[in-house]
């Protein structure tokens, strides 16, 4: 089970208001390479692994992913707290405020609610963990491409936080396949799936 | 390979088989006795390990993260989480496994101290008070300044 611990893994204390970045930065909530898909995504994966080392790594990174989840809702919340009619007016945010007003609701930048379509879960042990090395790459990418549109500090402060865990969880997704391929059969990997086939 | 206590790479570089099957893809596995940042470091880098450390051109600097009582929690947690991810891969580290010992004890050491001064951190601490206290603001999400 889960317990909560009422604190964020990194502290979020975003001084002035954004709306315009709280549009884009939405993306990592809910778009297609956002934390909730990251964490559903290794804590659905899970299940299908066999090997107990690769269990509690899919469960802590998993866990870790729902923690970037609430930083990256405190960004969003912090950027929209008391804003006035001029500020959402005359900004991007204006489409996001007339369906959630300055609730956080797990969409894309782009508008697209988010979709389990953006994850998989393969039942297949080096296809799973493929798939979640290029996850870690396009967060991380995502996380780039918004410090290329934000230049708040205290903002990118936190981004430049959660795109670091992207590069050491894709190390560990690394590490983990070649766990794989020490159990399995070294000439042919593909052989089985040890997953299913017993 | 990755059980080999031996260094056989240069700092911040990893191992790799020297012959490897086809079509699999291959991360460096990262080595034993890599160096470290220290807890305060790590939580403002994002990370335990200097070699892993692979920053982006485009940083802007922000203010270094306070000396709270909750900074200091969350860098002793943050160790923790690393430290555990680590040992995923990694768990024959002996010496890896004794700091993740030792910060485990200091971060419950930390939890206590933080909770008395602030409130409980889980539900059941606030049986620890003479009130309900589980309910009380600030909630992690707030910006701290707002609701005083």
């Amino acid at each position: 089970m889960f317990i909560y611990d009422k604190k964020l893994q990194y502290p979020v204390r975003i001084k002035n208001t954004n709306p315009k970045l709280a549009s884009i930065i939405i993306s990592q909530y809910g778009g297609p390479d956002g934390e909730l898909g990251a964490s559903l995504r290794y804590l659905s994966q899970r299940y299908s692994m066999p090997y107990p080392e690769l269990k509690a790594l899919l469960t802590d990174i998993g866990t870790e992913e729902l923690g970037h989840l609430e930083m990256v809702a405190s960004i969003v919340h912090q950027l929209t707290r008391k804003l006035s009619d001029q500020q959402i007016q005359s900004s991007s945010f204006a489409p996001y405020f007339v369906d959630h007003t300055t609730g956080v609701y797990p969409t894309a930048a782009s508008g697209f609610p988010w979709s389990a379509a953006s994850m998989e879960v393969k039942g297949d042990v080096i296809a799973d963990l493929t798939e979640d090395l290029a996850a870690e790459q396009k967060a991380r990418v995502t996380y780039d491409n918004i410090l290329r549109l934000s230049d708040d500090p205290d903002v990118n402060d936190v981004i430049r936080f959660l795109r670091e865990r992207e590069v050491v969880h894709f190390q560990r997704f690394g590490e983990a396949l070649e766990k794989v391929r020490e159990r399995l059969n070294r000439k042919n990997v593909y052989l089985t799936n040890p997953a299913f086939d017993k | 390979m990755s059980n080999d206590t031996q260094r056989k790479c240069p700092e911040a570089n990893g191992t790799l088989p020297g012959c490897a099957p086809l079509a699999v893809p291959y991360v460096p596995f990262q080595q034993e006795g890599e160096k470290r940042y220290s807890k305060t470091e790590a939580l403002a880098q994002g990370t335990l390990f200097p070699g892993l450390n692979l920053p982006f051109h485009l940083q802007v600097k922000g203010e270094p993260v306070p000396k709270t009582p909750l900074s200091e929690l969350q860098a002793l947690g943050f160790v923790l989480t690393e430290l555990g991810l680590y040992l995923d891969t990694h768990p024959n580290d002996a010496e890896a496994f004794q700091l993740f010992q030792k910060y485990a004890a200091l971060e419950k050491e930390g939890r206590i101290r933080y909770e008395e001064q602030c409130g409980p951190l889980q539900q059941t601490g606030a049986a620890m008070d003479d009130r309900y206290t589980w309910t009380g603001n600030p909630w992690p999400w707030n910006f701290s300044e707002e609701v005083k």
